[in-house]
């Protein structure tokens, strides 16, 4: 269980990207985070592995304290904790397999990383996810080489490495088309039948309502909504996104 | 619907500017061209332009003389004859003589205009067809019983072979013709056609072929006086005695080249090359045939009391011409210092620049931020770890001392040591980290690994010493290669310059982890007040112990001789900054280290950078001396800061994506500057690396004005000495490596970019 207890996020320069947030998410849940560009949807799903450190507030999962982690402890946390980004963030000019391997970071000896070595199991179970995803011919390619849905199915082995008891998926289909959008929407929804809780920052309301079983909608940083899906009507929807916005699909 | 169109053409025309603005802005065109004015004048004035000087004709003339001699590069030496022309003139003209005359030779013709005068007249002399810029003399040649000349003139030929000159006819009228003879300087033989040309060194009127011959022998023909129990010792062309036989008794030499050594009888004789038997005239050497004896030399001792007789070339010196200039040989080993000179120091300041680098990165460092606590224990832990590290590197070494005296037990010492650190390393480090461990495993652990630390230290004392035997075991045999030898006793004194240095750095590192854990500790378990009591006890302990190393550094350098000024003074003001820096960030109990390191980095790199190699160099020969090695130290100390500096510019501008990515996972600090930052800098840092040995090359070749080695101090001799034909030579080779080297680095740096 996640449990976000009055998250504040204020940014040096001033700007309150998130304002006494709190909610519970259980295991296992498909959380859908919405809200319009700059509502601080990237900000929460940081704030929870600490990527951005919050500026107030209390962040527990499975009865662990993130905000107050050691960083050792939150080497332990992270590494539970699966990312998939937007822009996929793969290091480019390294390969496939690597950027999968880069995955069980967390599990290895900071020494031998310094050497550049991963144990033979690491690297049965990389090629296995690149397998899951269908990339297992494209392993010793360049990051680079793949396309868009290739790089995002790179990423989410990457994530896969890390067996994750959580995900984290940050607008993980916006850069991508509504085909290659489901099939990476497909990819989450396993992980959450393998028992993880997933958190998906989300632009298009047709997959919230397709995929996500609870959706959280922020407004410039507080949350104005919390509960199914199928709850967003046509008002809600106004609060959530204003006045003036239409919706497209 | 129908918008109404605003534009240009219906916008409203600007307003003019009142006219008071206007009268402002004349009068300000006015000032500015007249500061203008005064500063051009100004800046005339300092450089002295002087275009009356462009338009000289005595500048022009140097201008071209100079440049046609750079556009003759002395890379070909030819060696020179002289060549006699003498052209019949009569002093009157008498009947049968006509207006002009010429004589033509083999190379080159001389023409008299007149061919006749009274003595006063102007005669001029020309010639052509001669070899460029050779002296030339010329001059009369009179009716007389004697064989007398008068000097008429003494010039040079110009680019093309040819010369002018006029002179007035001496006042020897007679009624036989008389002649102008003109002495030219001519090149023997050229490239189709090389000519032998023989020195006659040692005065016997004999060929001597500096080889000996096929029969393995060869014989000098001497007018030393041979005593009747000679010796002879043989010097060879780097003057040491290459063997010293005596024909009579074993003597010891009191004077002479082979002074102080020990004469032996022929069958005591070591050595390939040797006298073989003396009398008569005649020195005879023996030796594996074509051995090369150029410039050796044979001295005759007598063996009755070891004096000096006489010393004398073995053989002759026999050179081709023309051949590969002197100067030209010279340039080519210049050149090749100066481009291994640049590729050291690039080397050297790559190497130290890349760890550097990231400490001038700000987005790495901007991050990095300590407590109070931790930040006070770690300055104190910098000073304490570099010292035990220091004392360390010392033990072992003192430790390996009585090891290394035996080469056996170094050799086996020296294998064991890598089994021993793999086998601690295996068992200290785990290739997984997936379990919490209990703290007494992982000190033990930690332990473990400084353990393997100084075992590894042992042996790399063993490694430089096996390193400088076999250095100096094979220097010898290896002939050519010999350097090796050299290198391998380097690579030796390197590890006793860099291991207390390497030490140091390790002990401060450990210190640091041990002051961070202690800090963390002191956090986490005592109360909030006594961390406060804490903090400021350490801070201001930290800050004395910082002020009291900088004053001992000033103390250094003004020699104050007073203990007030170099330690109660500093001790007070840095505890008073330690406090102050506490009590300043009291509420958050934060410091941004980071930023701290990243500002005093960049201030070092900027001074650096800004302080060119040419200065540099100065210090560095005084400290170790003119030549290469103060060139390259200096070059590569302004290498480490300009490269750090593009470096860190190259790690600020990687994309922060994959790092967050790398973090996101759980990996450490270290882990994501491996997985995360890393491969994004590769590319950049060996484009870098390629453009600064580029940018090396070009500097090196100006360190020698400043006694830095390489190229530039030829170069400089040579413009000295007024030996522009050399220099030509010299700036030819830069501009052919600085050309190569430019195309050479940009196409490298195409590829990996």
């Amino acid at each position: 269980m996640l449990k976000i207890e009055h998250l504040t996020k204020i940014y040096p320069n001033g700007t309150v990207a998130l304002e006494d947030v709190s909610f519970e998410v259980p295991d296992g849940q498909f959380l859908a985070v919405i809200g319009l560009s700059g509502s601080g949807k990237s900000t929460l799903l940081r704030c929870i592995n600490r990527l951005i450190e919050p500026t107030d507030g209390r962040i527990t999962w499975n009865g662990e304290d993130v905000t107050n982690a050691s960083q050792e402890d939150l080497r332990r946390i992270r590494r539970r904790i699966g990312m998939v980004f937007q822009h996929f963030n793969l290091v480019h000019r390294s390969k496939v397999i690597t950027n999968v391997l880069a995955g069980r970071l967390g599990y290895t000896n900071p020494m031998m990383s310094v050497v550049n070595r991963f144990s033979p199991e690491d690297v049965e179970k990389a090629l296995y996810r690149l397998e899951q995803v269908g990339l297992a011919t494209k392993a010793q390619s360049r990051a680079d080489e793949l396309s868009g849905g290739q790089q995002q199915r790179v990423g989410i082995a990457r994530a896969l490495m890390q067996e994750p008891q959580m995900v984290l998926a940050d607008e993980p289909v916006a850069s991508l088309d509504p085909v290659l959008a489901h099939s990476i929407m497909n990819y989450l929804e396993r992980i959450q039948e393998d028992g993880a809780t997933v958190l998906c920052s989300l632009h298009f309301l047709d997959l919230v309502h397709q995929y996500s079983d609870r959706a959280i909608a922020l407004n410039a940083g507080r949350v104005v909504f919390d509960g199914p899906p199928t709850e967003i009507d046509d008002a809600m929807f106004k609060d959530i996104y204003g006045q003036e916005a239409k919706r497209v699909g | 619907m129908a918008e109404p169109v605003s534009g240009p053409a219906g916008a409203p025309a600007p307003e003019p500017p009142p006219p008071s603005k206007r009268k402002r802005r004349t009068l300000f065109m006015v000032i500015a061209v007249a500061v203008g004015f005064v500063v051009f004048g100004f800046a005339f004035d300092k450089t002295q332009v002087d275009l009356g000087q462009i338009q000289s004709q005595t500048r022009q003339e140097s201008l071209t003389r100079i440049l046609r001699l750079l556009a003759h590069p002395e890379l070909v030496q030819y060696d020179l004859e002289q060549q006699l022309t003498e052209v019949p003139v009569a002093v009157p003209c008498g009947p049968e003589v006509s207006g002009t005359a010429t004589v033509g030779q083999e190379r080159g013709s001389v023409t008299v205009t007149p061919a006749c005068a009274r003595p006063g007249d102007t005669m001029t002399v020309t010639g052509s067809g001669f070899n460029p810029l050779q002296a030339v003399q010329v001059n009369f040649v009179p009716d007389s019983e004697f064989p007398v000349t008068l000097s008429l003139a003494r010039l040079q030929t110009d680019d093309s072979g040819s010369f002018v000159t006029e002179f007035e006819v001496p006042d020897r009228p007679s009624d036989i013709p008389q002649s102008i003879q003109v002495v030219t300087a001519v090149r023997i033989g050229s490239w189709g056609n090389r000519q032998e040309v023989w020195t006659d060194s040692n005065e016997n009127g004999i060929k001597d072929i500096p080889r000996i011959g096929a029969n393995g022998r060869t014989v000098l023909t001497t007018d030393i006086r041979i005593p009747d129990a000679p010796g002879a010792a043989l010097i060879d062309s780097s003057f040491s005695v290459v063997s010293f036989i005596s024909f009579g008794q074993p003597f010891l030499a009191v004077a002479g080249p082979a002074n102080g050594q020990q004469a032996v009888t022929p069958s005591d004789a070591s050595g390939d090359v040797f006298v073989e038997s003396m009398g008569d005239g005649q020195v005879v050497v023996d030796g594996p045939p074509n051995t090369d004896i150029t410039q050796w030399r044979v001295a005759v001792y007598d063996s009755t009391d070891g004096s000096l007789i006489g010393v004398e070339a073995l053989a002759d010196v026999i050179d081709l011409s023309p051949r590969i200039s002197k100067t030209a040989l010279l340039t080519w080993d210049k050149i090749v210092e100066t481009v291994m000179l640049a590729f050291l120091a690039t080397s050297a300041g790559l190497l130290l620049a890349i760890p550097l680098s990231f400490l001038a990165a700000r987005n790495i460092m901007r991050d990095i931020s300590s407590t109070v606590t931790n930040l006070a224990l770690t300055l104190l832990a910098v000073p304490a770890g570099m010292y035990l590290g220091i004392h360390v590197s010392r033990l072992v070494q003192m430790a390996s001392e009585p090891i290394r005296g035996n080469i056996a037990l170094t050799l086996l010492f020296l294998a064991a040591v890598p089994v021993v650190v793999v086998a601690i390393l295996q068992a200290a480090v785990p290739p997984k980290d997936d379990v919490p461990v209990p703290a007494t495993t992982r000190a033990a652990r930690q332990a473990a690994l400084l353990g393997a630390g100084i075992v590894g230290l042992l042996g790399i004392q063993f490694a430089s010493e096996i390193s400088d035997r076999v250095g100096r075991a094979i220097e010898g045999p290896l002939g050519p290669f010999g350097f090796l030898g050299g290198f391998l006793q380097q690579l030796s004194q390197l590890n006793d310059v860099l291991t207390p240095i390497i030490t140091a750095i390790a002990g401060a590192a450990v210190m640091i982890t041990l002051a961070s854990r202690l800090g963390y500790l002191i956090r986490s378990r005592l109360g909030t007040s006594t961390v406060h009591v804490i903090d400021f006890a350490t801070a201001a302990l930290a800050g004395a112990v910082w002020f009291l190393m900088i004053g001992a550094v000033l103390d250094w350098f003004y020699r104050f001789g007073s203990t007030t000024v170099t330690v109660t003074a500093p001790a007070i003001l840095g505890a008073g900054f330690g406090v102050f820096l506490v009590a300043r960030n009291f509420r958050s109990g934060e410091i941004k280290v980071g930023l701290t390191v990243y500002y005093i980095a960049r201030t070092i790199f900027n001074t650096l950078r800004s302080i060119e190699p040419l200065v540099m160099v100065i210090v560095f020969v005084v400290w170790v001396g003119f030549g290469a090695f103060a060139g390259s130290l200096a070059l590569a100390l302004h290498t480490t800061a300009a490269l750090a500096k593009l470096y860190s510019e190259q790690v600020e501008s990687i994309s922060q994506g994959p790092v967050e990515a790398i973090r996101a996972t759980g990996a450490t600090r270290l882990q994501t500057v491996v997985y995360g930052v890393v491969p994004q800098i590769v590319p950049p840092y060996i484009s870098f690396t390629m453009y600064r040995w580029d940018i090396n090359v070009r500097m090196s070749t100006i360190l020698g004005f400043a006694g830095g080695g390489g190229i530039g101090f030829l170069l400089a001799q040579n413009v000295n000495l007024l030996h522009y034909q050399a220099a030509s030579v010299q700036m030819l080779a830069i501009a052919v490596v600085v050309a190569s080297m430019d195309y050479l680095s940009a196409r490298i740096r195409e590829r990996v970019v």
